[in-house]
């Protein structure tokens, strides 16, 4: 005779900027979950030794460390890289099951298509960034601007500007092999230039934590990963009677995968950009014809342009005016643009008391196309309750939410507006947001948190809302709103968290 | 060539070049191909002035090489991505001479590099038409073995017409030079454009005139690429585009053709309103990429006018949607006028009724519209450029610029018969752009004056006749380096051990010493002349031998116009810059209300501490140098004005926190420069190469 689940206890632990939850549901009051599970291991800083620390601590509050159901949201440095670094620690757990989102369904057509079509664009960052680092390592290239009045300051922005651009790739690609020009060999190269950001995985980790997390973890499941399908069911999970689960995303859609941010859908919009193949195939470095934009008549010969080059850009009164790397900056909007699309492909879970009807929502990383996808009119479940069929969609669920895991760390583009924040109607909503400033990507600092989101949500939360950096927000406006929390709400609230300098921790009472 | 009859073999006025009047997606629409090609009429630059006798490191002047390669531009076809140079133009090969230039092709380099250069010259000409006065670049600055800085002169602006892959060109405001871009199509409408043909943005008459705008702005006010508000940058991207957009109405044949097309309404959606038409279109927006005075609505697809939202000017930020709102204030401005000006025409043609017939309007009616549409633009653009002379040089609000256009054209015009200062300021007004600091919005108060302060006028007599002297000294040159040069040694002082200049006790040395310790000058200019500047912020400077505040002086200009009554008028205009260094401390960190400032003294070779910014105060004086009296004051004061009648020395409170929130605030302009911005943490780096991504 099975009871239903009564109470999921929810852990956020503390690594850095990145997600780890672990969920465990309980029936009664004797302590022992009835089911385990966890989403994602990652953090955009921290060694071997501290995920292996973390993991640890994950594995003793798991009973007989057994870990029911793991969930990956998606390729991100700071949702999966405790699988490689702690990779050890993973192998002593028993796994039940693997979720991972249909992206990585080998035999999903539109999967591959799209692991193509952006491995072409990984293939274009990573050259940028080898070409990008030459020039920067080239004592040459510093000597023309030393002169100048802002010389050290542009060497400075660049070099900066390049490590940006590898910290960016790093979150889902192992770093590119750091390339020296043939002029530089033999010279004492710049030292700064040629450094790998800090933090980022060694060569061989990303590959490594996923190749674990979709083919490693089947030794402990014995089965293969499941493909989430937004819509679609998902295999039974014993001991979560009362519990059902729903996936909302990602939109197997590739338009809706390619939006990042829609107009009035988002706080603080900022611009996005569109592919470019022609930048893609200058840095392959391809010459013949037809994939210049004039006719080889048109071109100087060799020496004349070694002469050109020459009266141009070596003369002392114009070697500032050097555009060698001024097109490689567009590199940068190349970044942005894959860091953008794999958030996107996030899979995206709801997790609904079917008692009661309160919803936790972890949309992972998920964008403005993700978040529109779930409204879909395709997109509907049908369940029973009650001896009827009643028909589910993404609005009952959000109006239904009481706990929110911010996406994408509190930036403007991961908590959509219209189609999200602003339908969560429930007055019980607590929010969690997984921001560590003091262990941040550099890029980052600057995106997050986002104004716009953090004020609302604050406002819908009633000032409920934790960080990983401060536990319970202490922003002026959140203070204020859990002011008025009545006494009895107060407590209540007082009640249901736990904040430890290792994790924060929330019960929720279906 | 040798030319011993002058009189008789004449020297050309202008070189004709043909080009796009737009760009070349015009050219494929039978509609619009009429009036896509022009022939640009650009300045003759091959005075052949043979070498001077004796002098065996003399070349002749002037004489335009391949390239081309002349007096203000130089452009290099090097694209970095593929490592290709391409072969130069040389314009002044015969049958390129005798045919105009060579014919427009898109698959042509040489074609694009002589576009290039017709459409920078013809932008240049016009600025220097306005302000009668050489267009300058801005100085590059090398630093010098004390540690210092100098200013070298910048010959010319160099131009490079295929250096970046992808749809973005931009002014280099560090390299002195044009990069621009080109791509493939991915067009939103297919039957508009071939998806995956190459664009050129270097072959778009907007796309270079805006460019080339940015670098004579660029070239006249330096510190306005160090935005201390969020009107600056708005600022260089909006007057790029008033120019771009006035300069099309010089083409009287698109002009014609526009006005038969929209029946003398230019206020309807016109090619002329749009800028940067095959740029838009390629990379998937419908219309134009900014459109000044309406927009493409979404869901009809259809053309509609633009409402001006006052809401608009305080909430929206990013630079380019930001600058819409004053190209579309000037361009209201503009229809107004212009709209006045064929009131007579249309109720003459009409009858009275005042409704014109159905189908095309008589072709004489058209040429008279043209005109009237020709002439009013050739004022606004004047009027726009003009401004200029009269903004501060630094912190410039839009509401500055209002007043700078009124002054300028009070300055210029003595009776508005026309009510062009009405239009304009009525535009501002609609769209919530109010200038601070005056009590009512009519012309009397928004023109700026200068006090008539007893104390100083003797002080501005004599100051005022060492103006005269730089007058005399700079009046007859063209030789645009020989006017930098001169102008430097006026402003710092002559070269000691130069027989020709070492006399001359420079203008930074005059000012330091004549007004040390005047508080009327303090109180005049909002700067610090007194004591207790290192309280303040600002480094004590001992370059005349005494510790006196340091300031710069930023700019020292003749102004040669035809004044208000028809005479000419001999102005001197003079900028002057002084910086504060102030540090910044929030008591709570989640808390910007909390924030407590303090100072520290800028140094030349040391970083900046953490946490802080500098505060710049400046001033621009108008000198009248036939009265030798001060004619404006035009100041951003650095001083709190009140505080200083009440005889405290305070830094301007209000400017400082409207520095510290622009600093501080998030809503910047784009994710690039979210994610990357702090690798260019100065803006006076690379600030236009990441506003102008695309959206």
């Amino acid at each position: 005779m099975s009871a239903n689940v009564n109470k999921i206890v929810l852990r956020m632990y503390r690594i850095g900027t990145g997600d780890c939850f672990t969920l465990k549901f309980f029936k009664d009051d004797t302590g022992q979950p009835s089911f385990t599970m966890m989403i994602d291991c990652g953090s955009c800083k921290g060694d071997s030794a501290k995920f292996t620390r973390f993991v640890q601590l994950i594995s003793a509050d798991l009973p007989d460390k057994r870990l029911d159901l793991l969930v990956i949201t998606h390729e991100h440095l700071d949702h999966i890289i405790g699988f490689s670094r702690a990779q050890a620690e993973f192998k002593k757990l028993k796994v039940g099951q693997v979720w991972v989102g249909w992206t990585e369904d080998p035999t999903n057509t539109l999967a591959a298509h799209l692991k193509e079509k952006y491995g072409k664009d990984v293939k274009a960052l990573k050259t940028a960034i080898q070409k990008m680092s030459a020039f920067l390592a080239d004592p040459d290239y510093h000597a023309r601007f030393t002169g100048e009045f802002s010389g050290t300051r542009i060497m400075a922005a660049k070099s900066s500007f390049s490590r940006g651009l590898e910290e960016s790739l790093a979150l889902y690609q192992d770093p590119a092999p750091l390339g020296v020009t043939g002029k530089a060999k033999g010279k004492k190269a710049v030292a700064d230039a040629a450094a790998p950001a800090a933090g980022a995985p060694a060569p061989g980790e990303m590959a490594r934590a996923m190749d674990y997390i979709l083919n490693g973890l089947r030794a402990q499941t014995g089965q293969a990963p499941f493909y989430c399908y937004p819509g679609k069911p998902v295999p039974a999970l014993p001991g979560t009677e009362g519990i059902r689960f729903y996936v909302l995303g990602p939109p197997e859609n590739e338009a809706a995968l390619k939006t990042e941010e829609v107009k009035d859908d988002v706080y603080d919009r900022k611009t996005s950009f569109s592919q470019n193949q022609g930048f893609n195939a200058a840095l392959e470095g391809n010459t013949d014809e037809d994939s210049l934009p004039f006719l080889s008549c048109f071109a100087m010969n060799p020496d004349e342009k070694k002469a050109a080059y020459k009266k141009f850009f070596d003369q002392p009164d114009n070697r500032y005016r050097n555009i060698d790397t001024d097109w490689l900056n567009y590199a940068g909007a190349l970044a942005i643009r894959l860091e953008k699309y794999i958030n996107n492909t996030s899979l995206v879970l709801a997790l609904e008391f079917t008692g009661s009807g309160k919803v936790l929502l972890f949309p992972g990383d998920a964008q403005s196309g993700n978040w529109e996808s779930w409204h879909d009119p395709a997109l509907n479940w049908k369940i029973e309750k009650g001896g009827q069929t009643l028909t589910v969609t993404a609005t009952d669920l959000l109006n239904r939410t009481v706990f929110y895991k911010v996406g994408h760390h509190l930036s403007h583009n991961g908590t959509a507006s219209r189609s999200g924040l602003d339908q969560m109607q429930s007055p019980e909503l607590v929010s969690l947001a997984t921001l560590d400033y003091n262990n941040i990507n550099t890029i980052w600092k600057n995106t997050m948190p986002s104004p716009g989101v953090l004020t609302t949500l604050t406002a819908k939360a009633k000032g409920r809302v934790f960080r990983i950096d401060e536990g319970l927000l202490q922003t002026p406006a959140a203070l204020a709103e859990r002011d008025k929390m009545s006494k009895a709400g107060a407590d209540a609230f007082a009640a249901s968290y736990k904040v430890d300098p290792d994790f924060i921790e929330l019960s929720f009472n279906g | 060539m040798n030319n011993n009859a002058p009189y008789l073999i004449r020297r050309p006025d202008y070189r004709k070049l043909r080009g796009y009047a737009f760009d070349p997606s015009l050219s494929l629409n039978l509609d619009t191909v009429v009036i896509n090609h022009i022939t640009y009429k650009v300045y003759w630059e091959d005075e052949f002035v043979p070498a001077p006798p004796g002098d065996p490191n003399a070349k002749p002047k002037g004489i335009l090489k391949p390239g081309p390669s002349g007096e203000y531009i130089e452009v290099v076809d090097y694209d970095p991505s593929t490592g290709i140079f391409y072969l130069p133009v040389d314009l002044n090969d015969h049958y390129i001479l005798a045919y105009d230039g060579l014919d427009a092709s898109e698959s042509n380099p040489m074609f694009h590099q002589q576009m290039v250069y017709a459409v920078a010259m013809t932008t240049i000409s016009n600025f220097e038409r306005a302000l009668g006065r050489k267009a300058m670049w801005s100085p590059r600055k090398v630093n010098d073995p004390t540690g210092q800085y100098t200013m070298e002169f910048v010959q010319q602006l160099r131009i490079y017409p295929h250096a970046l892959r992808e749809a973005n060109a931009y002014y280099s405001p560090q390299k002195k030079a044009l990069l621009f871009g080109y791509f493939s199509a991915a067009p939103e409408d297919m039957t508009l454009q071939m998806p995956g043909s190459l664009v050129f943005t270097c072959l778009s008459h907007d796309i270079v005139a805006h460019e080339t705008s940015h670098a004579l702005l660029d070239g006249m006010h330096s510190n306005y690429t160090t935005p201390g508000n969020p009107d600056m940058l708005a600022f260089h991207e909006a007057f790029a585009d008033i120019v771009a957009l006035f300069q099309h109405f010089t083409f009287p044949e698109v002009l014609r053709h526009q006005i038969c097309k929209t029946r003398g309404n230019l206020e309807s959606q016109n090619l002329l309103g749009e800028l940067a038409q095959e740029f838009g279109k390629a990379i998937g927006h419908y219309g134009a990429l900014r459109d000044a005075i309406g927009g493409i609505d979404p869901e009809t697809k259809e053309w509609k006018p633009k409402v001006p939202d006052p809401a608009e000017y305080s909430t929206t930020m990013e630079p380019h949607d930001r600058g819409s709102i004053l190209v579309a204030a000037v361009f209201e401005a503009f229809i107004t006028i212009y709209k006045s000006r064929i009131a007579d025409l249309l109720r003459i043609y009409t009858g009275g009724t005042g409704v014109l017939p159905d189908g095309a309007i008589h072709p004489d009616l058209v040429d008279r519209l043209a005109d009237e549409a020709a002439k009013t633009s050739g004022h606004v653009l004047r009027m726009c450029i003009r401004a200029l002379d009269y903004c501060p040089p630094t912190d410039l609000n839009f509401g500055d610029y209002l007043r700078a256009l009124i002054t300028a054209d009070v300055d210029s015009l003595q009776d508005d018969t026309r009510g062009y200062r009405l239009a304009f300021i009525d535009a501002f007004r609609k769209r919530g752009i109010y200038p601070e600091g005056i009590k009512t919005l009519s012309v009397e108060s928004l023109v700026y004056k200068a006090e008539n302060i007893e104390t100083l006028n003797t002080k501005f007599d004599i100051l005022g006749n060492f103006l005269r002297s730089f007058r005399e000294a700079v009046y007859y040159t063209q030789d645009r380096k020989k006017i930098f040069d001169i102008t430097k040694v006026y402003i710092a002082g002559g070269r000691p051990g130069d027989p020709a200049t070492q006399g001359i006790q420079g203008l930074h040395q005059r000012i330091a010493s004549k007004f040390d310790g005047s508080m009327d000058f303090e109180r005049l200019t909002g700067l610090v002349f007194t004591d207790n500047w290192e309280q303040l912020g600002v480094r004590t400077s001992n370059a005349h031998h005494f510790p006196a505040p340091s300031f710069s002086i930023d700019s020292l200009k003749l102004a040669n116009r035809v004044g208000p009554d028809g005479k000419i008028i001999n102005q001197i205009v003079l900028t002057m810059i002084q910086r504060a260094g102030v540090t910044y401390h929030l008591a709570n960190p989640d808390d910007v209300s909390t924030v407590q400032f303090g100072a520290y003294l800028p140094q030349k070779n040391i970083p900046a501490p953490p946490d802080s910014f500098e505060l710049k105060g400046s001033c621009t004086l108008i000198f009248d140098l036939d009265s030798l009296k001060l004619k404006y004051a035009i100041s951003k004061p650095l001083l709190d004005l009140a505080e200083l009648s009440n005889g405290r020395k305070a830094i301007n409170a209000k400017r400082r926190r409207a520095q510290f929130d622009f600093i501080c605030n998030e809503d910047n302009f784009n994710a690039f420069s979210l994610y990357f911005g702090d690798s260019f943490a100065s803006s006076s780096l690379e600030p236009f190469a990441f506003i102008h991504q695309s959206c």
